[in-house]
């Protein structure tokens, strides 16, 4: 496998040089590291990484430049993957990132650096043009108030709840110690349940749950 | 964090002698970092959601609505320049009318509109629950009044038995001062 291209933009020094460390030895090959939302459009643009982690509050503004230079780096180079991290996950931000459906999208919380290995495989699925939503906006956008959902039986909304954040089939049986083939059933159900077309495709079902949920 | 340096401390202590105990320590102190992590962001953001720094009032509340077991429509915008004090307290203001509603109004739709006119901020928010809500009643709708009365804002309820419940909220965001 050829090594990645990672371009990384964190203002924290300390975090950045930490990141780049941390990709370093996991074989990425970090090709900018920038400090501000304006470099950051540049460098996506001009470098075309197979992969971008940014954090979502960059200079000068310290708001939201990290997700808006994502959002305008996407428009020029489309389905560019991004990993967004965040101090705090906010639904509105993850349906902006999902919005324009071409899949490439991370959005977790800071702190899940610190499992390192579910970290790397997370970047890694971004990188393929797969999904990694954190658990908490997950849980979120599984909220109650969606009716439909309690067609559901209770396993199937654990099942539902890990492919919302990306995870194969292979990886939700051994999340929840059952099966690859009993998942491939609780899906083809909830599938069923919720009248989506059926899809092996790891990102098209994050996609297509996401825009049941929004319907 | 007093623990967590215990930990890093003891683990320093461990290195050599003990690598097995060593790795669990890394791991404990590795988790209480993640939840010292967690309790501070959720400090945080019931002082000073990050998402109104981002996206000002209409933003930060349209963002919360997501977030509701309710649906709940946002509509119109605030001032550009509201002091961030102003706009922490009309968030907050909205936020407690909101979780009201969710827990208590058996409401099955509610919205919240504001306004504004280069003088004052208006927000209304509605349900269609079964009213009958009593600031005297618990002590959430009467510190957000006295919160807003740090501003000269002022909240304004109005929730007949059967409802709906219209609350007002309004706060002077300019030179001009309510009358």
């Amino acid at each position: 496998m050829s090594r990645m291209r990672i371009v990384l933009a964190e203002d924290l020094t300390l975090l950045r040089d930490g990141l780049i460390r941390l990709f370093q030895a996991h074989d990425f090959e970090v090709v900018a590291a920038v400090d501000n939302g304006p470099q950051l459009i540049r460098d996506l643009v001009a470098l075309r990484p197979d992969v971008a982690v940014v954090d979502v509050r960059l200079p000068p503004g310290y708001s939201d430049e990290g997700l808006r230079a994502v959002l305008a780096a996407r428009q020029q180079v489309p389905g560019l993957p991004v990993l967004v991290l965040s101090q705090y996950v906010e639904q509105l931000y993850a349906r902006e990132l999902l919005a324009d459906g071409l899949g490439g999208i991370g959005y977790l919380l800071k702190d899940r650096v610190s499992d390192v290995g579910q970290f790397i495989a997370a970047v890694r699925r971004v990188a393929d043009g797969g999904t990694a939503l954190d658990p908490s906006v997950v849980a979120k956008l599984l909220d109650s108030r969606r009716r439909p959902l309690d067609r559901l039986s209770p396993r199937e909304r654990e099942v539902l709840a890990h492919m919302a954040q990306g995870r194969s089939n292979a990886a939700i049986g051994a999340s929840l110690v059952i099966t690859e083939r009993a998942v491939g059933k609780h899906t083809a159900s909830i599938f069923t349940k919720l009248g989506l077309q059926p899809s092996e495709d790891d990102n098209r079902r994050v996609l297509a749950v996401l825009a049941y949920l929004e319907g | 964090m007093v623990s967590l340096a215990l930990s890093l401390g003891m683990a320093q202590d461990l290195i050599r002698a003990d690598p097995d105990a060593t790795a669990q320590l890394l791991s404990e102190a590795r988790s209480t970092a993640v939840s010292a992590l967690a309790d501070l962001r959720t400090v945080m953001h019931s002082i000073h959601p990050a998402v109104l720094a981002d996206r000002g009032l209409a933003g930060g509340l349209r963002a919360l609505a997501l977030d509701l077991a309710l649906p709940v429509t946002v509509d119109g915008d605030a001032p550009a320049a509201l002091p961030a004090a102003v706009q922490s307290a009309a968030y907050l203001a909205t936020a407690e009318c909101l979780a009201n509603a969710v827990k208590h109004s058996r409401a099955t739709a509610g919205g919240v509109t504001l306004r504004h006119d280069g003088a004052v901020l208006r927000i209304v928010v509605t349900d269609n629950g079964i009213g009958g809500a009593d600031p005297a009643a618990g002590l959430g709708l009467r510190g957000v009044m006295r919160r807003l009365e740090t501003f000269d804002g002022r909240l304004d309820l109005d929730s007949p038995a059967g409802g709906p419940t219209v609350i007002t909220i309004t706060v002077p965001h300019g030179p001009g001062r309510l009358p």
